[in-house]
């Protein structure tokens, strides 16, 4: 694993705001136990959004501290209750009138005893298995609730996507790669009256550590900033862009990650308004 | 006292007293701790009556979970932070507040003529953390942090390009770092 890589990636800042999936947590929470620096830059960033969450600190009402602690004394005896009673079965009953019958009653107690026992673990070894399959059940059916949002977020993306496309207003701005990046292919979607810019990668190489493509906006003797965007999974999709009022050609460089106002890095692709 | 790397002995002693489900621990737990999560409960919630009740409701899941803490993977309060946020943000997103704030908002409307409609105000001074990071960086920490956004939700709401709300997630934190 290429340690600087994984450290820049964005992953740390997610897991740290909370918004990480289950599964990129895990793995960070894995690797955070192998490599020191992860574990380092995981707390760091923890500890200053520790201090901004203390900043919003706020006394509760008093009478809240009360009902609290009301609650966990409840929850307290709840545990105590639910603790394994002991079988004590018969011995109530056992009298020493019964002289004669004393052994046979022993025996008698005795069997009960284990059979009571047997019982007990046998409906014991049930309730964890409606348990665990309860447990199954309720992970299952949120996986399938995450599952349909991400189907939902996909679909209002394809649909907007599809009435950029649709519009009529819409123009389509082919950027071909200069000599330098003869490859180089990416195209924009521009609506000049809503000002929406779209953008779709045709095809760029994946950009070094540290750099970003970025979007320009040519009006003129004006370069105006459109945007960085992302490359990876999300090269083939519609980008939606910065909006651009007016423009007779559009610009691909390659920045410094995060974007520049003024742009100091190669130009991969230019394509003018036809 | 809770940022440092290592935690100190009375962090130690408590957490052990909380495993063994002493009541005098959680008592101090709730002193030491409940106005940090209280604030950040109002926060996700902006609404008081909802925000005490996720402080319960935490501490409930305190109770419940204490056994699963591990020291060796991260410090106490990062622990029990995470659990009143997950907490509030479950109540963020259930039905039953989506239609207090709905009943809220009608509610504000009426009375939005004569003053400002925050449920909650924040008593924070020029000179503060928040104040100091720039509004862009802030932004995107309380869409995605105290609203629970997805980074795809928070693009759409701030209306940015993922692209670029993805980059000023970790120049976020990296400001905030610089500030503290």
């Amino acid at each position: 694993m290429n340690l600087k890589n994984y450290l820049e990636s964005g992953i740390i800042e997610n897991y740290v705001l909370g918004a990480a999936t289950p599964e990129e947590a895990q793995e960070l929470e894995r690797l955070s136990q192998q490599y020191p620096e992860i574990r380092r830059e995981i707390e760091a960033n923890q500890f200053a959004l520790m201090e901004y969450i203390l900043e919003c600190r706020q006394e509760p009402p008093l009478e809240l501290r009360d009902k609290v602690i009301k609650k966990l004394a409840a929850l307290e005896e709840e545990d105590l209750l639910a603790a394994p009673v002991e079988a004590k079965p018969l011995t109530v009953a056992y009298k020493a009138r019964w002289g004669s019958l004393k052994p046979l009653l022993a025996v008698a107690a005795s069997l009960l005893l284990l059979v009571s026992m047997g019982l007990n673990l046998w409906l014991y070894q049930n309730w964890q298995k409606a348990e665990s399959a309860l447990r199954t059940s309720l992970l299952g059916n949120q996986q399938f609730a995450q599952q349909t949002s991400l189907q939902r977020q996909q679909l209002a993306q394809a649909t907007q996507e599809l009435s950029v496309l649709k519009n009529p207003a819409t123009r389509l701005v082919s950027l071909e790669g200069v000599k330098e990046h003869p490859e180089a292919q990416v195209r924009v979607y521009w609506n000049p009256q809503t000002q929406e810019v779209y953008l779709q990668v045709k095809n760029l190489p994946e950009p070094p550590t540290g750099k970003q493509y970025q979007l320009w906006f040519v009006d003129g003797q004006k370069v105006m900033d459109g945007g960085v965007f992302e490359m990876g999974d999300f090269a083939a999709q519609l980008q939606k862009m910065k909006t651009a009022p007016r423009a007779d050609a559009f610009v691909v460089t390659l920045e410094k990650a995060g974007g520049v106002p003024v742009s100091e890095g190669d130009t991969y692709a230019v394509g003018k308004v036809s | 006292m809770l940022t440092s790397s290592k935690p100190s002995l009375e962090e130690i002693e408590l957490v052990a007293g909380l495993k063994q489900k002493n009541r005098r621990s959680f008592e101090s737990l709730y002193q030491n701790y409940s106005p940090a999560l209280y604030g950040l409960c109002l926060k996700v919630l902006k609404a008081e009556e909802w925000a005490q009740e996720a402080l319960q409701d935490s501490f409930v899941k305190i109770w419940r979970k204490i056994d699963t803490y591990d020291e060796s993977k991260g410090r106490l309060f990062t622990w029990i932070l995470n659990i009143a946020r997950n907490t509030a943000i479950d109540k963020l997103r259930s039905r039953a507040y989506q239609d207090h704030q709905q009943g809220q908002a009608l509610e504000n409307t009426r009375m939005a003529a004569t003053e400002n409609s925050y449920l909650v105000v924040e008593h924070i001074g020029l000179d503060s953390l928040v104040a100091r990071l720039a509004p862009e960086h802030r932004q995107v920490i309380e869409a995605i942090y105290f609203g629970g956004l997805s980074h795809v939700e928070a693009a759409q709401k701030l209306d940015l390009p993922l692209g670029t709300l993805k980059s000023r997630v970790k120049i976020a934190l990296r400001e905030l770092r610089k500030l503290t």
